[in-house]
């Protein structure tokens, strides 16, 4: 058994409590504070998979902004669940027993947990983690091969199912590919470290430029059915400006939350992190000082018109990217074609700008999000 | 028995994608619903995440070296399921969002956020 | 410069997607509908060219790579026969209700936030039209997402109207929301096996399987992803979210959803079962085929004879909508080419035939106020082109000859026939029964009874409306006479499914 295995199952069972208080426990500020320690101890569990981007991505949505989204929520509609009539809902039970029957059914032929010689760590990945997909399909605009190199054999489709060692062998075998030369030369002139992002931004940039625009429409959905008729009027709120302790270190931390969120967006290609996760902390800055200077002087910062711009600026500059690569001749989202002297660079840029377009749009929607429930809360109180 | 610990792991997501499944048809309160729905989605994600793990791998990020140039120390978990994850946790959160933001209407308009008394509230705007 | 020729495919997809981002900065009055009109008029130019593109070329399909990445490792765009067809008929659909859209919306949503209601109208057919040009399964899911929610937030916005519409929407999100989570898990079950996402590839590694019939996790995910789509498209007994998100949504988003958002859930259908599962296993391997069968043959009967009993007439066509599902799952369920080729037509068929149907009744709801059956009283001669259009409609979901309906029942008998089920084509003539009465429900409030209360006031639709509401119609009746465009191009698009190209 693997110490990944081991630490896992340990933080299951917390996880698994966790998710039974949340579903049984009435009060429902209580449930908000308990999918608030679900989140991190997911964000745990995603950490002990080796997935820091997830993990990243786990602690700034589930442990910040779902929990202020809840909370905003709770603050107009109640506190508690009504009591139920009966403690167990046995036809619920019974759908959920046989689905999730059904669903054990289907791991009986699953791979082992870890196994390496699964194919899905075989069939296509290898070539997306050694990033050398556009030289091995040998595409114009993508970089060239260097000489003398040989696709290695397993980038030929086949399923590895009989020699149990074979992964070793593969894994062993694009390491050296990409520690031989200084700047291995594949599609992004240099390799991008983290492989994550490289499948991101680059191979299924496509996705997240929707991905973007989901979370556009989130903001924009929210508008049309929460924002009242004049918008334009101030609203006085509460405020905490008379906390002093909160008042000095909110104005310290700020500036810390700020830079780290930039360095989050533009370091996505070398460690865990980018636009989204870099987004969701920028937003973290605004709403902080919104909650304790109240939501006019975060307006005298930002208007909330510039905040609606903002968030379409930010899919335009990614879709934007996918059409100014159509205009130099590519194809949509085709970095390379950024910089036909040097593809490479090229796609650096590309994917460069793309995290840009996401960092913005989610900050600012996160905070048009978090806007649309506070103003719904003061029009309550009023 | 080797076998079932190699996929027991499966089963704890299922279990957990059934808590969330269980909380979204037997809860009456609609914030309730909407939270179950998360956990559901989360045992999904899980599933994803556990697929991408290869034994003694490790995250795949690549290790810039002293020269400058990056050097891959592997194996790698699988990045692919990574990749998938940040988009769907994405998605659920917006999903989220449009869900409270469509409860809070429903209280305005009905005063009640409870499934079933919102249904008796309907009987009568039918009658 | 653009090359828009080599670029059709994309450019389907993102012109709808840059044009509803920028419909935000297009402030009040009647810049937002009319930008909407372009955009979607734009788009629906794109796809007619798309598909001529395709026609003149000859070829199977035309594959686009994003990224220029090649296919099996980043995402591509895949157009045949089918999806060009689908992409017609949803950008064609999506640019006609814009078009009517205006005094609806003008009526039913707030004027201050037109821009925002267009600019989601926009996305949602933009998730629709990129569902439908994928050939990547992912990809599926995330266009999935973006067209569902926009979609809640649609459904939602008749809140002003009546406050049903509310629940209407979380029920749907829910359900929605379950359905994809479930679309999500097969295609991570799938994912695990084959170790790919493109479609074709998928395919492909499945048929390198020697234990496939066998094999539990390809099993399973077949499973959930038939539920998950069943939910989608609304097939009976999965169909409790549709009628009152219909019945409650705003007039002109009822007439979008009602004429696009299943019909795509079917094409996703199409794609898993004939594109990815391939005939023999979805058919022929398991009596699967048999089990969908049923839930139409029942969907198609339980669902009509609720629909008779409707005393509201969008949830009337709604409850109709439930049993012309029924139709177009019976007719792929067959798996030959009779039975496939009718339910393609029978996509482009009810599409335009509801969609127009839904058109008229905003129109009442515009005059009247409302859309109860009690509302349409005498309508025939206060509105006559309105209610004309409304009940030739009727006679198209009826299955009327020379109307669009016709021609694809008539493909359905000869489907059943072919595959020997007697049963089917007997559920299919008593689902026309049906249909007779509760349209006859419609056409005797409208032509023999008098005008009373509300209706009593009523003059007939303005042009703007009742100019769309005909495009539709009379595109039902065109294309009930002469079948030779639907018909052959789903024909040839039916034996490219069961040849098993994806």
């Amino acid at each position: 058994m693997s110490e990944v295995l081991l630490v896992d199952s340990v933080l299951l069972l917390l996880v698994t409590v966790c998710a039974v208080a949340i579903i049984e426990v009435r009060s429902l500020y209580a449930v908000a504070m308990l999918t608030s320690v679900y989140s991190l101890l997911m964000a745990l569990v995603w950490t002990n998979m080796h997935s820091m981007d997830v993990a990243f991505t786990e602690a700034a949505v589930g442990g910040g902004i779902s929990t202020i989204l809840l909370i905003g929520t709770l603050v107009h509609t109640r506190r508690d669940e009504k009591p139920a009539k009966k403690r167990l809902h046995v036809p619920a039970l019974l759908v959920t027993i046989l689905t999730g029957a059904a669903l054990i059914y289907g791991t009986f032929d699953m791979p082992r947990f870890g196994d390496p010689n699964a194919t899905i760590h075989h069939y296509r990945v290898p070539e997306m983690m050694a990033q050398n997909v556009g030289f091995v399909s040998q595409r114009a605009g993508k970089q060239t091969p260097p000489e003398g190199f040989v696709p290695p054999p397993r980038m030929v489709p086949t399923i590895p199912k009989a020699d149990p060692h074979h992964g070793e062998h593969a894994e062993a075998e694009h390491h050296e590919e990409g520690g031989h030369h200084k700047h291995p030369a594949d599609d992004f002139n240099g390799h991008v470290p983290n492989s994550v992002t490289s499948l991101l931004a680059a191979y299924r940039g496509y996705d997240t430029m929707f991905e973007t625009t989901v979370i556009f429409t989130a903001g924009i959905s929210l508008i049309l059915l929460l924002r009242r008729r004049r918008d334009d009027e101030p609203q006085a709120g509460e405020t905490l400006r008379g906390q002093v302790i909160l008042r000095v270190m909110t104005k310290m931390f700020i500036p810390f939350i700020l830079v780290f969120g930039f360095y989050v967006i533009t370091h996505g290609e070398i460690g865990p992190g980018g636009g989204f996760q870099g987004g969701v902390i920028l937003a973290t800055a605004f709403i902080l000082y919104a909650l304790i200077y109240g939501r006019n002087a975060l307006f005298r910062i930002i208007q909330p018109k510039v905040l609606d711009v903002l968030a379409a600026v930010g899919v335009l500059l990614y879709a934007g990217v996918g059409v100014a690569c159509l205009l130099l001749g590519g194809k949509f989202l085709d970095y390379s074609a950024l910089n036909t002297a040097s593809p490479g660079d090229g796609e650096a840029l590309g994917m460069t700008l793309v995290e840009y377009g996401v960092g913005i749009t989610v900050c600012t929607v996160m905070i048009i999000i978090f806007n649309q429930l506070a103003e719904q809360a003061e029009a309550k109180a009023s | 028995m080797t076998e079932l610990l190699g996929i027991y792991n499966y089963w704890i997501y299922i279990i957990l994608m059934m808590i969330g499944f269980y909380g979204v048809i037997a809860k009456m309160n609609l914030i309730k619903q909407a939270i179950a729905l998360g956990l559901f989605q989360t045992g999904i994600f899980l599933f994803y995440i556990s697929m991408a793990v290869v034994d003694g791998g490790t995250a795949p990020i690549w290790t810039t070296i002293g020269d400058g140039s990056v050097k891959a120390l592997g194996p790698y978990d699988n990045p692919l399921p990574h990749v998938l994850i940040l988009t769907a946790i994405v998605v659920s959160v917006s999903v989220l969002a449009v869900a409270l933001a469509i409860i809070i209407n429903i209280k305005r308009a009905y005063g009640t956020i409870e499934y079933d008394e919102i249904q008796r509230l309907e009987g009568d705007d039918d009658a | 410069m653009l090359d828009i020729q080599a670029n059709l495919p994309v450019l389907v997809v993102v012109l709808p997607l840059l044009g509803g981002i920028l419909t935000t900065f297009t402030g009040r009055g009647l810049l937002p509908w009319a930008w909407a009109v372009a955009v979607t008029g734009t788009t629906f130019a794109l796809t007619l060219r798309l598909m001529a593109t395709l026609l003149e070329s000859g070829a199977p399909y035309i594959s686009y790579e994003l990224g220029n990445w090649p296919a099996w490792w980043g995402i591509e765009y895949r157009v045949d026969l089918l999806n060009a067809f689908i992409l017609l008929v949803v950008a064609g659909v999506g640019f006609v209700t814009t078009l009517y859209a205006r005094l609806s919306v003008r009526k039913e949503i707030p004027e201050d936030r037109h821009n925002f209601f267009y600019a989601v109208w926009i996305l949602a057919i933009t998730g629709l039209l990129g569902i439908t040009v994928t050939g990547d399964a992912f990809n599926v899911y995330v266009l999935l997402e973006i067209s569902s929610l926009t979609v809640y937030a649609l459904i939602a916005m008749g809140k002003d109207a009546d406050r049903r519409a509310l629940t209407a929407a979380l029920r749907y999100l829910i359900l929605g929301s379950v359905g994809a989570s479930f679309i999500l898990l097969g295609i991570g079950y799938l994912m695990m096996v084959t170790g790919t996402l493109n479609m074709e590839d998928m395919h492909n590694q499945l048929l390198r399987m020697a234990d496939l019939n066998e094999h539990r996790t390809v099993l399973v995910a077949f499973a959930f992803l038939v539920v998950g789509l069943s939910l989608k498209m609304a097939l009976y007994p999965l169909h409790m979210w549709l009628p009152k998100a219909y019945t409650y949504a705003p007039s002109a988003v009822s007439a979008l959803l009602a004429a696009t958002a299943t019909k795509v859930g079917v094409y996703m259908a199409f794609r898993f079962l004939f594109g990815i599962f391939g005939v023999g296993f979805s058919f022929y391997a398991m009596p699967s085929h048999l089990i969908l069968l049923a839930m139409a043959s029942l969907g198609i009967v339980f669902s009509s004879l609720s629909a008779i009993r409707q005393t509201n007439a969008k949830s009337l066509l709604a409850y109709s909508s439930v049993g012309q599902i029924g139709y177009i799952v019976a007719g792929f369920s067959l798996a030959n080419p009779n039975g496939v080729a009718g339910s393609i037509v029978h996509i482009f068929n009810h599409a335009v035939t509801k969609g127009g149907m839904f058109m008229a009744l905003g129109a009442v709801a515009y005059r009247v106020g409302g859309t109860d059956l009690r509302d349409l009283r005498g309508l025939g001669k206060k509105m006559p082109l309105t209610m004309a259009a409304l009940a030739l409609g009727g006679l198209g979901l009826i299955g009327m000859p020379l109307t669009a309906g016709f021609v694809s029942k008539w493909y359905l008998v000869k489907g059943a026939f072919d595959a020997g089920m007697w049963g089917l084509a007997v559920v299919v003539l008593f689902g026309s029964l049906l249909a007779l009465v509760y349209v006859w429900r419609l056409i005797e409030a409208i032509y023999f009874q008098e005008p009373e209360g509300r209706s009593a006031e009523a003059t007939e639709a303005p042009l703007s409306m009742l100019i769309p509401i005909w495009i539709l119609i009379g595109m039902s009746l065109y294309f009930g006479v002469d079948a030779t465009f639907t018909g052959e191009t789903a024909m040839r698009a039916a034996n490219g499914l069961l040849g098993g190209a994806p």
